[in-house]
């Protein structure tokens, strides 16, 4: 059992993996019947519909990785575990805002946000820090980056992309 | 015929075969085989011979089919694969032991139904995976089930393989020291062979290709030198190499080879059968087809129901394991190689092997086009009388209402 663990939601989702076709996570209706959504290795996602009391879905949708996406979009939420989406992105007319954890070995760790020299070096915004539960809006130049610690950066693409060099790990 | 012209016309040949039978909605394996047979030298018309490159390509097809076996294996999910899982796998074992019994009263002697008992008991994971993919039974509740029941059946046939093996290769001593050098070094290459495998294997292009195959293949060979079945060699390794970061990457790369192996395999496999003879083993193979539907049946409806599945998905469940395939083959292989066995013995068990493999592989593919329908034959052909006259009262009064609406009207 898995619930979803980045809405919180109190829905259970049974995740089972089928040797050699993939995963399958089904999901409990409350109007009753179930939703078994089945990944299989290259991106595709099957959608099939189990009528209460039925072991036998009544229908099913297949959808390859592009429109998965998309379906995703509409249903208003991001694919959760998708591996082409662990960076959770949005682009607002050329400016990116994302997330970046920063690892133990981050060279952030230890230094303040006005040490770091974020935004003269790579010309990203710090938007806000997550902290556990916490979270950091407009963080002032004296914040502590801890690991762990998850920055909100807004910048331009190769604004981002040189701000995650520049927190990567020493190594 | 020069090699280079006989592998153009192997490609050729497998090519055709595979278009023919993808066309009849049936699995390529079926087409394979009966290339073998139909232009074999036992056969119409001599296209392909017993040639050291047909020997070759086919024993690389073997060590690669369970190479790949492995590399899918994980013996962690296995054990946590639950109860149920293992009490249907086991009550799955009963194939086995009705096909040894088989062997027996066909009067093979106990080596042969030792190997028999294997074909008969071991599933098709490849044509079965397939199947369900294509046929949108992916979802199903009894699909869980038999996939986890496959995966104890790989096991099961590993320990099979090496317990023919090591029958059929030796004995001796000296055998005994080189099997125990050789389970030695694979206990500790399974232990310790990650970081091996991820040194060794960081490398780009064709010199990853080159250096992943060289590493199957020997250590295959080293096996089957220390009188260790090659096989399960290739199974272990694969397991080594799937705990490495490459497992993805050899899968991708050596996937042609894998291919082209296991056709050629096939196709050397039909090479052997003589048709005329295999004709005369066609009752045999018509017993083990009806005796593997039976128990199959049985020991697939059970293990469903004491799990807990409906009745419906329990029949499914028996259905879902029906067809047979490349390890069926594997092991029919093997046998033909053993030259402890009469000759006799021999061509008989791969006539009917052939048959029997050819006959259930069509049977599954037919099984799973009519899923459904079968599926709700059967558990209409399971329901109690009480239950069947309980239907037929529903029913009546169903109608009984209908005609007095109309008459209302």
């Amino acid at each position: 059992m898995v619930t979803n663990e980045l809405t919180g939601s109190a829905i259970e989702v049974r995740e089972v993996t089928l040797p050699g076709i993939g995963k399958k996570y089904v999901m409990p209706l409350r109007a009753g019947g179930n939703l078994a959504i089945v990944v299989r290795p290259d991106g595709e996602r099957q959608m099939y519909h189990f009528r209460e009391q039925e072991d036998r879905p009544c229908d099913v949708v297949k959808v390859d990785k592009e429109e998965a996406q998309q379906v995703a979009n509409l249903l208003g939420q991001p694919l959760v575990g998708a591996p082409d989406l662990e960076r959770l992105k949005l682009v607002l007319g050329g400016l990116e805002i994302e997330w970046i954890e920063l690892g133990v070995d981050s060279t952030l760790i230890g230094t303040t946000v006005g040490a770091s020299a974020l935004r003269t070096k790579t010309g990203v915004s710090i938007v806000a820090i997550m902290r556990g539960e916490q979270a950091i809006p407009n963080p002032r130049v004296d914040t502590v980056f801890e690991a762990g610690d998850t920055i909100l950066i807004i910048g331009s693409n190769p604004e981002i992309e040189a701000a995650r060099d520049a927190v990567r790990s020493r190594a | 015929m020069s090699p280079i012209l006989e592998f153009g016309l192997i490609a050729l040949g497998l090519y055709t075969a595979g278009w023919i039978s993808q066309r009849l909605g049936i699995s390529a394996i079926v087409g394979y085989i009966l290339l073998g047979i139909i232009l074999g030298p036992h056969g119409i018309y001599t296209l392909y011979q017993e040639t050291e490159l047909i020997e070759l390509l086919g024993e690389l097809g073997i060590v690669l089919l369970l190479f790949y076996l492995g590399l899918e294996f994980s013996l962690s999910r296995f054990l946590e694969s639950g109860r149920s899982t293992l009490l249907a796998g086991s009550l799955d074992l009963v194939n086995l032991v009705v096909g040894v019994g088989v062997g027996l009263v066909l009067g093979l002697g106990w080596l042969a139904s030792l190997f028999l008992g294997g074909i008969v008991y071991i599933s098709s994971s490849g044509v079965i995976a397939k199947l369900l993919a294509e046929r949108d039974l992916v979802a199903y509740p009894e699909t869980e089930r038999t996939l986890g029941v496959l995966v104890f059946e790989d096991l099961a046939m590993v320990v099979i393989l090496t317990g023919l093996g090591l029958i059929t290769l030796g004995g001796g001593l000296i055998d005994a020291l080189g099997v125990l050098f050789f389970l030695l070094i694979a206990l500790l290459l399974l232990r310790f062979g990650r970081g091996l495998v991820d040194r060794l294997l960081s490398r780009e292009g064709e010199a990853f290709v080159l250096l992943s195959l060289a590493l199957v293949v020997l250590f295959s060979v080293l096996a089957k030198s220390l009188g260790f079945p090659e096989a399960v060699a290739a199974f272990l390794f694969g397991m080594v190499v799937a705990e490495s970061r490459f497992k993805e990457r050899v899968e991708q790369t050596l996937q042609s080879w894998h291919s082209v192996g296991a056709a050629v395999f096939f196709l050397g496999f039909g090479l052997h059968v003589d048709a005329r003879a295999a004709v005369k083993q066609l009752p045999a193979a018509l017993l083990l087809v009806v005796v593997t539907i039976v128990a199959n049946m049985m020991t697939g409806y059970l293990s469903g129901r004491w799990s807990g599945l409906s009745r419906r998905a329990s029949v499914g469940h028996g259905l879902m394991l029906l067809p047979r395939g490349e390890f069926s083959l594997v092991i029919a292989g093997l046998a033909a190689g053993v030259t402890s066995l009469p000759q006799e013995t021999r061509t008989a068990l791969s006539g009917m092997s052939s048959l029997y493999v050819i006959a259930m592989v069509v049977i599954g593919s037919f099984v799973f086009r009519y899923f459904d329908q079968i599926n709700g034959w059967l558990e209409a052909k399971l329901k109690t009388p009480a239950e069947r006259q309980a239907e037929a009262t529903r029913q009546r009064e169903l109608d009984a209402m209908r005609l007095d609406e109309k008459s209302l009207r």
